[in-house]
């Protein structure tokens, strides 16, 4: 029980302090006009480094990360929730063909899928947004977002395998 | 295969129960949307804006990595500079600091005749181009008006207002169109008018300037005033090229914009100039 107040406590202050950074610290260092998706590498990194796959704390998490995109954009709120819920669909489709781990292949693997789902993500919100009449940028801006983001993504995997590494390699799921 | 059966209903119904919650909970925060926003800014505005600061320090650094070409001549410059700034800053308060904004913002504006509310930036959303500041309703911030700092320079316009906090759409928005015209020292000679437009990513550009009007380098560009939102005279940004087409009815240029949001510490709301919805 304390491991589970724990561990949703220690998400939900993550999680504030990734979306305070991205609104403050990260534009500071945007290359040409784009910073990176903090939250979304966290969001995907949380997804990724389960070591099984709970529902409820993968709802919990779409819901809070939503929540917090939602709360740093002005887009009205829901917006990033249900996108992040349907990418949460996305990777639970994905990894449906996948099984136990090679830690070789997991980098590899971790970045293909994020690229995948990053990129459907900014196509969603970019449809979202013209939706609601603040659209934003799709382009080269998204191309450089998309690089920059991933490189803070395979940053962030690695820490997380520091963290999470021995647990997250006995039970990261592979291609079949 | 019941076993699966009701593995299979379990997760389905943990998905609709999560689902529910959900729809329930963004229904939720859309009816208590200000109030929710107003909250977390609060809570995060001094952690904010430590970090905007700590990036505003450090961002000369970062800069300088991609303006290789640029950075021997000005640092030549900066290093001057810098040292006088650094014995100012050390040894001045941050209120000193805004007082001291305050005064010049006041004695820039005293001709406008503006009343300005004294803020500053604790957020910025370069997606959309939209800050945020940390002065709301309670300060007597509406929706429309105008943001600049203490040397006039435009910033933008506040589109959405919270109780102590406010969002402030920039001229870079690529939805934000702000009626300007050149700064033209001969009294006598036509007004040059035009519209500058967003980019995005913190980029302004000049459009809809009538074909056969003369545009040169470094010309400045001011508001005019004609958009009911901006004040005339505020300060927009310089012209660096322009591109004219004999097809095109119109020129357009390219403009470095005056506005540094990243490095503005204080900005000010005129909280009375006529607004337009």
């Amino acid at each position: 029980m304390m491991r589970q107040i724990l561990k949703y406590t220690t998400t939900v202050l993550l999680f504030f302090l990734c979306a305070i950074t991205q609104v403050s610290l990260l534009p500071y260092v945007s290359i040409m006009g784009v910073a990176p998706n903090l939250l979304f590498v966290v969001f995907f990194a949380t997804l990724f480094f389960q070591k099984k796959q709970d529902i409820v704390f993968s709802f919990f998490v779409v819901t809070l990360a939503g929540f917090l995109l939602d709360m740093i954009t002005p887009l009205p709120f829901g917006v990033s929730i249900v996108m992040l819920l349907m990418m949460y669909g996305m990777y639970r489709w994905l990894t449906r063909f996948l099984r136990e781990a090679d830690a070789n292949i997991m980098l590899w693997y971790y970045l293909a899928t994020f690229l995948g789902l990053f990129f459907a993500y900014d196509i969603l919100l970019y449809l979202a947004s013209r939706l609601v009449g603040s659209p934003v940028s799709l382009g080269a801006s998204t191309l450089i977002a998309l690089a920059y983001s991933v490189v803070l993504a395979a940053a962030v995997f690695f820490v997380c395998q520091q963290l999470f590494g021995k647990a997250a390699e006995n039970n990261q799921l592979k291609l079949l | 295969m019941n076993v699966y059966v009701r593995k299979q209903n379990i997760f389905w119904q943990k998905v609709a129960a999560g689902i529910g919650v959900i729809c329930a909970l963004i229904l939720f925060l859309n009816l208590f949307n200000s109030q929710i926003r107003n909250s977390f800014y609060v809570v995060t505005a001094p952690l904010s804006n430590a970090l905007m600061r700590l990036g505003a320090n450090g961002s000369s650094t970062t800069s300088s990595l991609f303006n290789v070409a640029s950075l021997k001549n000005a640092n030549l410059i900066l290093q001057q500079q810098n040292q006088d700034l650094l014995n100012k800053v050390a040894s001045l308060q941050d209120s000193v600091k805004t007082n001291q904004a305050v005064a010049a913002a006041a004695d820039n504006t005293k001709n406008d005749g503006f009343v300005l509310v004294s803020t500053k930036p604790i957020g910025l959303d370069l997606q959309q181009d939209v800050a945020t500041i940390d002065k709301g309703s309670a300060d007597g911030v509406a929706i429309n008006m105008p943001v600049i700092s203490q040397e006039k320079i435009v910033y933008g316009k506040v589109t959405k207002v919270y109780s102590n906090f406010s969002e402030v759409q920039l001229i870079s928005a690529k939805t934000s169109v702000t009626d300007v015209k050149i700064q033209i020292d001969d009294p006598t000679a036509a007004a040059i008018n035009g519209a500058i437009k967003g980019s995005g990513g913190l980029g302004i550009y000049l459009d809809l300037v009538a074909a056969d009007a003369k545009i040169n380098q470094n010309d400045v560009l001011v508001t005019s005033g004609l958009d009911g939102i901006y004040p005339r005279d505020l300060l927009v940004g310089r012209i660096d090229s322009w591109n004219k087409n004999d097809v095109k009815p119109f020129q357009t240029a390219k403009v470095s914009s005056f506005s540094d949001i990243k490095n503005a510490e204080n900005l000010f709301v005129v909280v009375n100039y006529k607004r337009q919805k």
